[in-house]
């Protein structure tokens, strides 16, 4: 992520205001751009920038029928798409955050998690507390993905956002729909929802009641030996046979998608510590 | 249709001898046999390369993949390794397993590339997917490094940058090949293979 010196500031914000000088007071029109299959768009739900505050920005990918984009954990195939952001001196970035991916299964045993149709990743931008009240800030993004159907294309995009520099701001009509994706990240595992427990090199992840579990993998830290047949069922347990790695199993860490009884699903984030040591003799001993 | 099944046979029987792979026929492992015809009609036969004494290099193949083309066109990485290469007993095959109707099948689409690559070593055709499915591979390019004794010494990505443009720092197909021409073994045996998927019949 390009980094601007502190010392540029003052006159990089003087440029801005002088080459947008329309922008001032009002938010422009959410910037978008097609290239290929896949339609990108910059969402925010405040409609100015508050020095010290949370900005809450929505990349949202529109993607052609038959199409799709990958998720950032573990595929077979595929690469994520990526934000890299350029921002004023003195905000602050977080983390990209990822709605709960669709398992989808090509020949030949290929197992990827994906999105198709749309997504929205949301990331919050905390603005510099000393951005000059008044002024005009500009966020810049160049996106990049891979979209694939029955063959793959890269695509990118820059996207560039000024947004006016307020005491106070109010919510876009985007504000509701960024509220509702964040509602629907996969979230913490509530206390009491799921056991596990390990058997060997096996994890048995269990939710009672459940109608369907599918398990994403956020990494290959702990891999899975077959993903293609352990990781989804319906019912209300999965067992997963892990591949040990350095002499331990695990740590487990990825999106439990959870179908319930009642046919509603949600995701929830799974964290699962390495096996105990003793439970899992070394392979081959 | 026999040698198909023997392929696969052979690979389920190597994969029961070995650690499972991260995504595709692990280091360690027999490399299942195959005899698979080029773009030019020419045949070629793993066993018999062996038998020469060659070290083979696999690498899984589609023209139409953006991944192709980046180490095809945009960088030339599989033909300048195998330059490097090339005098010292090693052997490079791409193997294209696109099935009839799915992108980069045939004879003609790969001539084409072939050409319009420049590609110094050939294009063997597996449009049944036997060879394909028997090395595990999923994506394009996935690499594989035969040693003469016949086994897998390397299985995964060519390099170590996951972008559509971009070189990694790190070529692994170079690296692992520098350590079995030594009569060694690669410190790295085994990478995620990163691409498009390998274009099997439905």
């Amino acid at each position: 992520m390009p980094i601007r010196s502190r010392s540029s500031a003052p006159l990089l914000l003087a440029a801005l205001t002088v080459l947008a000088p329309g922008c001032a007071r009002e938010a422009g029109p959410a910037p978008r751009a097609r290239d290929g299959a896949v339609e990108v768009e910059l969402l925010t739900a405040e409609k100015a920038a508050v020095p010290g505050r949370i900005l809450t920005l929505g990349w949202r990918f529109r993607i052609d029928e038959g199409w799709h984009l990958y998720w950032h954990g573990v595929s077979d195939t595929g690469v994520p798409p990526s934000v890299a952001l350029t921002l004023p001196t003195g905000w602050e970035a977080g983390p990209l955050r990822w709605p709960a991916p669709s398992r989808h299964v090509s020949p030949g045993d290929i197992l990827d998690h994906v999105y198709f149709g749309e997504v929205v990743l949301l990331q919050t931008v905390r603005v510099a507390a000393d951005a000059p009240l008044g002024g005009v800030a500009e966020i810049r993004a160049r996106l990049d993905w891979l979209a694939c159907s029955g063959n793959c294309a890269p695509g990118s995009a820059v996207l560039v956002l000024t947004l006016p520099v307020e005491r106070h701001a109010g919510p876009t009509p985007a504000a509701d729909g960024i509220t509702r994706i964040f509602q629907n990240l996969p979230q913490p595992l509530p206390q009491g929802l799921a056991t596990s427990a390990w058997e060997g090199n096996d994890l048995t992840v269990a939710v009672p009641g459940a109608g369907r579990l599918e398990f994403y993998p956020l990494d290959s830290g702990g891999p899975l030996l077959a993903p293609l047949s352990d990781a989804a069922a319906d019912g209300g347990a999965l067992r997963l046979r892990m591949r040990e790695r350095d002499g331990h199993v695990g740590p487990v860490r990825g999106i439990l998608y959870v179908r319930g009884g009642d046919g509603v699903a949600r995701s929830y984030e799974l964290n699962i510590p390495a096996a105990p040591a003793a439970d899992h003799p070394k392979v081959g001993s | 249709m026999r040698r198909a099944m023997i392929l696969t046979l052979s690979g389920a029987l190597a994969l029961l001898l070995t650690v499972p792979a991260l995504a595709a026929l692990a280091p360690g492992a027999k490399a299942p046999d195959f005899d698979l015809v080029d773009t030019a009609g020419q045949r070629h036969s793993l066993q018999k390369y062996l038998a020469d004494g060659k070290i083979v290099v696999l690498e899984w193949f589609n023209p139409d993949c953006p991944f192709i083309v980046k180490h095809h066109k945009l960088h030339k990485t599989m033909d300048t390794t195998y330059a490097s290469v090339k005098e010292q007993g090693v052997v490079w095959l791409a193997i294209n397993s696109s099935a009839a109707g799915k992108s980069g099948h045939g004879v003609e689409r790969n001539t084409k590339a072939f050409e319009e690559f420049g590609m110094t070593f050939p294009v063997l055709l597996d449009p049944t997917g036997a060879t394909g499915k028997a090395y595990e591979a999923r994506n394009t390019p996935t690499m594989f490094v035969i040693g003469r004794d016949g086994l897998v010494a390397y299985a995964g990505a060519i390099d170590d940058d996951a972008s559509p443009q971009d070189l990694g720092k790190t070529n692994h197909v170079a690296v692992a090949l520098a350590a079995v021409l030594a009569g060694g073994k690669p410190d790295v045996t085994e990478t995620k293979p990163y691409g498009c998927s390998v274009k099997y019949a439905d």
